[in-house]
C-alpha cells in the first residue's frame, strides 16, 4: 500500500483561522485601555487611544 | 444534440472536437463546416467530428467515447481500488503516482482536504478527507 503524508505549510492554514485584525485589534484595544489605568503608556499609545475612544463615543453602541 | 446545424444563413454547422495525442480532448466548437479545415489538433492529436466534453469524453480509436467510471472508494482515510497507474494529488499538491490500487493517507494539519484520483481515460475521482 502506497503511503502519502501530506505537509501543509501551517502558515496559510493560520492566517485563515485566525479571527478578524479588526477583532484582534479590539481585543488588544481593550486591554491596552485597562493596564492604562495602571501603567505608564508611551505617548503614541496615548494618542491613539483616546482617538480610539473618541469614534467609540461619537458611533455608540448603546444598548446592541 | 445533433452533429449538424443549420443557421439561419443557410450555412451548416458542424460540431467537433480536438484532442492530443493521447486522447485528451483539448478543445471542442460548433463552425460552419467550411472553416473545419482550419482547426488544427495539437501534434499528434486529432480532429473528430461531433460532441464531447473532455471532463466526460475522451477520443479511442478515432471516436469520441465516455471516459469509464473510476473504481476508487474511500474507506476512512485510505483509498481502495485505485485504477493502475493512477495520479493522486492532494488540495492540488503532492502529486503521486500510485501502482499498487491502495493509498493510506494521512495529515500532519487538521482540515478538511481534497483528494483527485486521476487515471485517464477514466474519469476522475474526487474525495473529501477530513482530518480532526
Amino acid at each position: 500500500m502506497t503511503k502519502i503524508v501530506h505537509d501543509p505549510d501551517p502558515g496559510p492554514l493560520r492566517a485563515k483561522a485566525y479571527p478578524s485584525v479588526g477583532d484582534q485589534l479590539d481585543a488588544i484595544w481593550k486591554t491596552l485601555q485597562t493596564l492604562s489605568a495602571e501603567v505608564q503608556m508611551p505617548p503614541e499609545t496615548v494618542a491613539m487611544l483616546e482617538k480610539i475612544n473618541a469614534v467609540k463615543a461619537r458611533y455608540a453602541k448603546g444598548n446592541r | 444534440m445533433s452533429d449538424l446545424m443549420l443557421v439561419p444563413n443557410g450555412e451548416t454547422m458542424t460540431a467537433f472536437v480536438m484532442a492530443d495525442a493521447s486522447g485528451k480532448i483539448v478543445g471542442s466548437g460548433n463552425i460552419p463546416a467550411r472553416m473545419l479545415s482550419i482547426q488544427k489538433p495539437p501534434v499528434g492529436g486529432s480532429r473528430v467530428l461531433g460532441n464531447g466534453t473532455g471532463k466526460t469524453h475522451h477520443i479511442a480509436d478515432g471516436v469520441i467515447t465516455e471516459r469509464k467510471n473510476n473504481t476508487t472508494t474511500l474507506s476512512g482515510m485510505r483509498l481502495l481500488s485505485i485504477p493502475n497507474p493512477s495520479t493522486v494529488t492532494i488540495d492540488g499538491e503532492n502529486a503521486c503516482v500510485v501502482t499498487d490500487g491502495e493509498v493510506d493517507l494521512s495529515f500532519t494539519q487538521p482540515g478538511t482536504y481534497t483528494v483527485l484520483v486521476s487515471s485517464f481515460p477514466a474519469l476522475d475521482a474526487t474525495f473529501q478527507v477530513t482530518q480532526p
